[in-house]
């Protein structure tokens, strides 16, 4: 998350909180991007992606006074605000509809059958590579999930996604572990399944 | 290098972070000795693989531009509200007191007021009469006795004096048993101390040679013994007559 502009972002942050519309905007076209696929990693909705962003710098907006640019990067205070609306929204999403789990999984639609159980994306299509592993990662717990979104898919450093965590950085890479772990065990599993769906198991998927 | 070290560097090994050159040859000679870790390597290669087709299937996914127009709405008006405050004078703060208790605070000092008002206000000669209509006044000089003390010198200088003097002159001559000589006149006044109006009676302490000015017998040791007496005091404020207290 080290940003080459952080200097810039404190002084557009400073105009913002006196009034400067185009220093807000400017701050919003530079954050908005990264916040806005934290949360749709996340979640996988960008019903919630959208109202994650918008929390997030109506935070800014609202609360802008409770930053302080020497203690963290801006990015690293967004993201938090981030992560913190979507945990929320996820909870809150959770009353009304059900997170597949293991239980569940096995009555959940099989993913088409482009997985062998030896090499889980060695001959799938791009597209469906990207949506059975969305998938996978929207199947993590919420603690690994973050992690995996950060590091790989956002791609900071251990250090960056441990400050926006709040938490030491050997606690990120030991959770990036355990989510790569149970990351190839779901998409094993999805594999597995859909190689039995076909009754084509032990075989690889061709699309 | 075992399976457990090798866990600990298979990430840095797919990711092609910093890693020491050393540690990076152990670790990928063991991975061509052990089979497991070598398909443990494969998978986090794919895996990478398809993280970079995420990243690049959501690489152009950005905001909605309405999330921004309504932001920017948000924006002017906090702004706007900021702008209102800042400009807006200083609120008067409320009182805590609800305006019920000031009235009632102001009707209080209203009465006490009155009934201040009405303390000090002069004796009206329909009040006297009525209060003591039948009560006979005395002449001066009357020898006084220890039981009228000094209220009978009140009521026979002046009946129409403030209720505050008399309260004052019975305040000076608490003493129910002290003992009084009769008025002397002063400055050869021979004039009738009960024609007088606005007359005061004022405890003093004077030397007993004072006694003989008026004709009493001082013995010669008790000369500069103090002595009490009540001075009348006339409406020009100069000594009219006085008695000796004891």
């Amino acid at each position: 998350m080290t940003n080459p502009s952080g200097s810039n972002d404190a002084e557009l942050f400073r105009q913002t909180l006196a009034g400067d519309e185009h220093a807000f905007t400017e701050l919003y076209r530079r954050h908005q991007a990264f916040v806005y696929r934290f949360a749709l990693l996340m979640s996988g909705s960008t019903t919630i992606a959208e109202e994650v962003v918008q929390e997030v710098f109506l935070a800014l907006i609202r609360d802008g006074h409770r930053y302080d640019p020497a203690r963290a990067l801006l990015s690293s205070y967004l993201g938090g605000i981030a992560r913190n609306h979507v945990l929320r929204l996820l909870a809150r999403e959770r009353n009304f509809v059900p997170l597949v789990d293991d239980a569940d999984e096995a009555d959940a639609v099989p993913p088409p059958q482009l997985i062998g159980p030896d090499d889980p994306f060695g001959n799938c299509a791009r597209n469906e590579t990207s949506r059975l592993l969305r998938q996978a990662v929207l199947a993590l717990p919420a603690r690994y999930r973050e992690v995996v979104v950060l590091c790989d898919f956002q791609e900071l450093s251990n250090a960056d996604a441990a400050l926006m965590l709040g938490c030491p950085p050997g606690t990120v890479n030991s959770r990036l572990h355990r989510g790569h772990a149970l990351l190839l065990k779901k998409l094993r599993e999805m594999g597995s399944r859909c190689a039995a769906a076909e009754d084509t198991k032990g075989m690889r998927c061709f699309v | 290098m075992n399976c457990h070290e090798f866990e600990s560097y298979v990430l840095d090994l797919t990711r092609d972070r910093l890693i020491d050159a050393a540690i990076r040859e152990c670790a990928l000679g063991h991975a061509e000795n052990c089979s497991q870790c070598a398909a443990r390597l494969t998978e986090e290669r794919a895996l990478l693989v398809g993280i970079r087709s995420v990243i690049a299937e959501i690489s152009e996914k950005e905001t909605p531009a309405r999330v921004e127009t309504s932001l920017l709405a948000a924006f002017r008006t906090q702004t706007l509200a900021a702008a209102t405050r800042a400009t807006k004078p200083m609120p008067v703060r409320r009182n805590r007191f609800g305006w019920r208790t000031v009235a009632v605070a102001a009707a209080i000092v209203l009465m006490l007021s009155a009934l201040l008002a009405v303390w000090l206000r002069p004796d009206t000669p329909q009040r006297q009469t009525g209060k003591e209509p039948n009560r006979p006044e005395k002449t001066m000089p009357a020898p006084a006795t220890a039981d009228d003390g000094n209220r009978d010198v009140v009521n026979v200088k002046d009946s129409s004096a403030p209720r505050r003097r008399k309260r004052r002159l019975v305040a000076t001559n608490p003493d129910k048993a002290e003992f009084t000589t009769q008025f002397f006149p002063l400055m050869g006044s021979a004039e009738d101390l009960s024609t007088l109006e606005n007359v005061r009676l004022v405890r003093v302490e004077l030397p007993g040679s004072a006694l003989s000015d008026v004709g009493l017998r001082v013995v010669p040791e008790n000369r500069n013994t103090p002595v009490k007496a009540d001075v009348v005091l006339g409406p020009d404020g100069s000594a009219r007559a006085i008695r000796f207290v004891r």
